[in-house]
């Protein structure tokens, strides 16, 4: 699941230019995480978390690892662009999409039919978008902002 | 209810009541397979607007389609007709409302399950209502 936000930053992206590698590197990381810390707290506020009771041979994860292991991720470089990404990692990913997404139940009934049952999709990520997308672009825009003028003549 | 505008917008279009008569259902999808194709929906996110006193009156709402088929060809052409219905629909949803200012479509995705063997497509639409 990917969702693209796009921000005209070419005024920033001149400033940026001006400046040292290392320092533009700095601020954008640091403009990216403000951003990413914005939809992941909403992202972990809608998160669901598993309500039944586990049976004994279950080998699936306990109630809030999904939440617990979503995360930011930044990364800057100079060849590839600069990076955020919200969302769980290997732990807890095949679970994040089902939650998401949905699934359906599948079983044999006693005569041998295929018995179905919709689990709906929760489409948390979505709504986490939706809710605070907006605001993270916000954050990110100021702290760019802020980084640049702190950094004002260090061209 | 901007749901209730939304099924009856799609009940009356020709190509989705081809592929599915009324079963345009709020989640979860029905158990009897002999209920399919049909569409289930469910709304992800519905934002009321808000000026610094007081509600602009304008709700942005993404309301999810999940078009099923027992067949692939089934689930996307229907997919593709809800989003000919409501790609860049703007005006008074039938039956008493509300107005919808802007609809876009920003996703359709194409989903198997592999126990059940039934296709999903899935239509994300954003819609602007009066609200």
């Amino acid at each position: 699941m990917e969702f693209d936000l796009k921000i005209d930053t070419s005024k920033f992206d001149a400033k940026l230019a001006q400046l040292p590698l290392k320092v533009s590197g700095k601020i954008m990381r640091d403009a990216l995480q403000a951003g990413g810390d914005v939809l992941l707290g909403t992202m972990k506020a809608l998160a669901p978390e598993r309500t039944d009771e586990p049976t004994p041979s279950s080998d699936s994860l306990p109630p809030g690892i999904l939440r617990e292991d979503l995360h930011t991720q930044v990364s800057v470089s100079a060849t590839q662009g600069a990076r955020l990404r919200v969302g769980p990692s290997e732990i807890a990913g095949h679970v994040a999409r089902w939650q998401n997404n949905g699934w359906m139940l599948t079983r044999k009934t006693k005569n041998g039919k295929k018995q179905i049952r919709e689990i709906p999709g929760k489409f948390f990520m979505e709504g986490s978008v939706d809710e605070s997308g907006e605001a993270a672009v916000d954050a990110f825009v100021q702290k760019l902002a802020e980084g640049l003028a702190s950094n004002e003549g260090a061209e | 209810m901007l749901v209730n505008g939304l099924v009856t917008l799609l009940r009356n279009d020709g190509t989705v009541s081809g592929f599915v008569n009324d079963r345009i259902l709020p989640i979860p999808a029905p158990e009897d397979l002999s209920q399919y194709p049909c569409v289930t929906y469910q709304v992800a996110s519905d934002l009321p607007g808000y000026t610094l006193t007081n509600s602009d009156g304008v709700t942005t709402s993404r309301v999810v389609f999940n078009c099923y088929g027992l067949r692939y060809g089934d689930a996307y052409s229907l997919a593709r007709a809800v989003k000919a219905v409501l790609s860049s629909y703007q005006g008074m949803l039938p039956g008493g409302g509300p107005q919808v200012y802007e609809s876009q479509i920003v996703n359709l995705v194409d989903g198997f399950d592999d126990g059940s063997r039934i296709s999903r497509t899935t239509v994300h639409a954003v819609l602007q209502y009066a609200d």
